[in-house]
């Protein structure tokens, strides 16, 4: 059969409510299945809402078993500094406080800006708010037992948690016995400084 | 059941109806006269976009079998169309229908070729349909549409004809194992009695026709199916059956035709054609006379039609499809509200629980977790102060052995074995940590004796060796390189006081020292 423009003419208008009639579907079906899809989605995040409530609901015993049990420790975290920004000012009066403790002669020191401390375990879910400030250590020893003392008094300070990193102790061309009151050994040594954002907010 | 309007047409009259919901409205009779035209193109003006179906009962027509070969395709088209061509020179409306194919070796096709060979009859009808813009179905013989009654009347006569007053006089209608033969129209006769003996006499008649024609033998008994819709042949049977033994009438008059069809009896009454259009209004014959040229406006209609019917499906199944969703996400959207009262429930007896907590900075969880990663970094702190105290001793023990640096480190065993920064290093857990020393020395009172010099680091290595927190103890540097895999070289002038024997060695740790 062929077409004739006559035919085209006469179909011109069943044509056309075809067309509206195929646009009207597709828009119904569109706009109905994207309502179900909505309500779809609803409906499963209430039901996640749902099931988190009850857990949470039927661990509030346990809930209140931690709290009671690790309360008493976070504050003692968050006093020394581990909990919360970094306390550099307590760090640097701790750091003078210990090395005047040790009898040395003065401690020379540089702070890193933060970073993320990588030796936490992955498993925990608050092992990436852990941050570390890296401070480099230099100053003369008599013998290594200084060195020892200073970081048993940086500690005693409890002015925050920190980690040795490295230490090195150099004769830097002395030779002979140890000489009575002098330095005869330069100590460097590296250390972080850690602290916990108890928010989680990421840098 | 779509609209449309029933015609039939015969030598005198023509009788029209419309056909809506399977039922015959607006039966109208015109003269065949120019007031009969007038009059049904007046009619016409009232049937907007109708398609137009019509009888023609007349004598005017023939009806004829061929047998052709078993052809297919463009091939039989061709061929059928030749075979038209030279039957029917003077008219324009004729076709032809497949049969059957017979059971010789040749396997011939079976055609029925049927025409109306007076077209001028139908001229001023058409004029008035195309006048009236309304598109002509198809034209088909009354003889045709009786075909149907057979079905409708459940007749299952080997010889059958059935026998039925029209406007055109009296039409007789021969089927042969339920398969149309033969039609024959006698126009009406005015008076009861004669016309019965005359109508009588004409199927008696037919009979000898068929008889002749060997498509019925004498002994055979011929059943009659007489429709009398307006009562005029009720005489008819009794008639017939005084003239020959071997046929057997049926009789169904206005009322039964009434039941048997369903018409109303006033649709009956108002025209003797009211059956055959009632038929045709049911089911079109196949077999359509009408040139293509006058059906073409219909074909471009129906096609319409089917393209509206077809938005209309889409339509309503979109809308069908659409209430479903709607419907469905209405008992969600439900579901999703009971689930967020009973979550509501949860948190209200959740807040009346907590109420009673002692206050806290955070949540529960962060609590432990944050306790635990601090008690964790507090196992895992370490100082130079256990490696001190190794060298110290082997230090008390080999007095010739003095050092010049030490260096401690704490890292990962990666880190600790690509000497890499360990801030930029990927996380270790602290359990992979390693202590590792490296130290830097010399033998004193040297002398130029490196096997002597020798012998007090390895008596060192070893010491150091032999602690139980340390793993290994690596040579990096000796006073004489001896390895037989690198160069040598060094003098035997020696300045006393003046010779160094140094070395480098590392200690690594045991894991978790």
């Amino acid at each position: 059969m062929q077409l004739k423009p006559k035919d085209l003419a006469a179909m011109k208008m069943p044509l056309l409510a075809l067309a509206i009639a195929v646009a009207a579907s597709f828009a119904m079906l569109e706009f109905s299945s994207n309502q179900r899809a909505r309500s779809e989605k609803q409906h499963r995040d209430q039901l996640t809402a749902l099931q988190e409530a009850r857990i949470r609901y039927q661990r509030s015993g346990d809930e209140r078993e931690t709290v009671t049990h690790y309360l008493q420790t976070y504050r003692q975290l968050e006093k020394i500094g581990f909990v919360g920004a970094e306390q550099r000012l307590n760090w640097v009066e701790s750091l003078r406080a210990a090395n005047a403790q040790a009898g040395l002669s003065g401690v020379n020191y540089q702070l890193t800006a933060q970073e993320p401390y990588p030796y936490v375990a992955k498993d925990n879910p608050v092992g990436d708010r852990v941050r570390q400030s890296r401070m480099r250590l230099s100053f003369g020893v008599l013998h290594e037992g200084e060195l020892t003392r200073l970081f048993r008094a940086l500690s005693a300070q409890q002015q925050g948690l920190f980690a040795l990193n490295s230490c090195s102790l150099d004769r830097a061309g002395r030779q002979g016995a140890p000489l009575p009151g002098q330095a005869n050994l330069t100590a460097e040594c590296e250390l972080s400084w850690l602290t916990i954002d108890p928010k989680g907010e990421k840098s | 059941m779509a609209a449309k309007l029933l015609l039939c047409v015969s030598n005198d009259q023509a009788t029209v109806a419309v056909w809506r919901r399977r039922r015959l409205l607006s039966c109208t009779r015109f003269e065949n006269n120019e007031e009969g035209w007038t009059a049904f193109g007046n009619f016409l003006r009232g049937a907007h976009g109708l398609p137009v179906h019509i009888i023609v009962d007349t004598v005017d027509e023939d009806f004829r079998f061929e047998t052709l070969p078993h052809i297919r395709g463009r091939d039989r088209t061709e061929m059928v169309g030749r075979k038209l061509k030279q039957l029917y020179r003077a008219t324009p409306y004729y076709s032809c229908a497949l049969q059957e194919r017979e059971s010789g070796k040749r396997r011939d096709d079976r055609y029925l070729f049927a025409a109306f060979t007076n077209p001028d009859l139908l001229i001023p009808w058409l004029r008035a349909i195309e006048a009236a813009s309304l598109p002509v179905s198809g034209i088909y013989p009354l003889a045709l549409v009786s075909a149907s009654l057979v079905e409708r009347l459940k007749l299952k006569h080997r010889n059958l004809l059935i026998i039925s007053k029209n406007s055109a006089g009296l039409r007789q209608t021969f089927f042969k194992d339920l398969k149309f033969r033969i039609s024959r129209l006698t126009p009406l006769r005015g008076t009861t009695d004669v016309a019965d003996q005359h109508y009588a006499d004409e199927i008696g008649n037919t009979r000898m026709y068929l008889d002749a024609l060997t498509v019925t033998h004498v002994d055979d008994t011929l059943e009659l199916v007489i429709l009398d819709q307006d009562g005029s042949l009720s005489g008819l049977p009794s008639a017939i059956m005084r003239g020959r033994p071997n046929m057997h009438c049926q009789y169904i008059d206005i009322n039964g035709i009434h039941a048997r069809f369903g018409i109303p009896i006033a649709d009956l009454e108002a025209s003797t054609d009211t059956l055959h259009l009632y038929l045709l209004g049911e089911q079109a014959p196949t077999l359509n006379l009408a040139p293509s040229y006058l059906t073409s406006t219909y074909q471009r209609f129906a096609a319409g039609r089917w393209v509206y019917a077809a938005s209309g499906a889409t339509l309503v199944g979109a809308v069908i499809w659409s209430g479903v969703n709607v419907f469905q996400a209405m008992g969600i959207d439900q579901n999703a509200l009971i689930t967020q009262r009973q979550t509501q429930d949860y948190q209200a007896k959740y807040q009346q629980v907590t109420a009673q907590f002692p206050e806290v900075p955070t949540s529960a969880d962060n609590l432990r977790h944050t306790v635990e990663i601090a008690e964790q970094i507090r196992a895992g702190l370490r100082s130079p102060e256990a490696m001190f105290s190794i060298i110290s001793h082997a230090l008390d023990v080999c007095p010739e052995i003095q050092l010049q640096r030490l260096e401690w480190h704490y890292r990962d065993s990666e880190t600790t074995n690509a000497g890499a920064n360990p801030a930029t290093a990927p996380a270790a857990a602290p359990g992979n940590l390693l202590q590792t020393g490296i130290l830097q020395g010399e033998v004193t009172r040297f002398g130029g004796n490196y096997r002597a010099a020798m012998n007090a680091i390895n008596n060192f290595l070893q010491l150091i060796a032999q602690d139980n927190a340390v793993a290994e103890v690596k040579v990096l540097k000796l006073p004489l390189d001896v390895r037989s895999n690198s160069g040598l070289n060094g003098t035997t002038m020696a300045i006393p006081g003046k010779e160094t024997a140094q070395f480098e060695i590392a200690v690594i740790f045991k894991s978790g020292v």
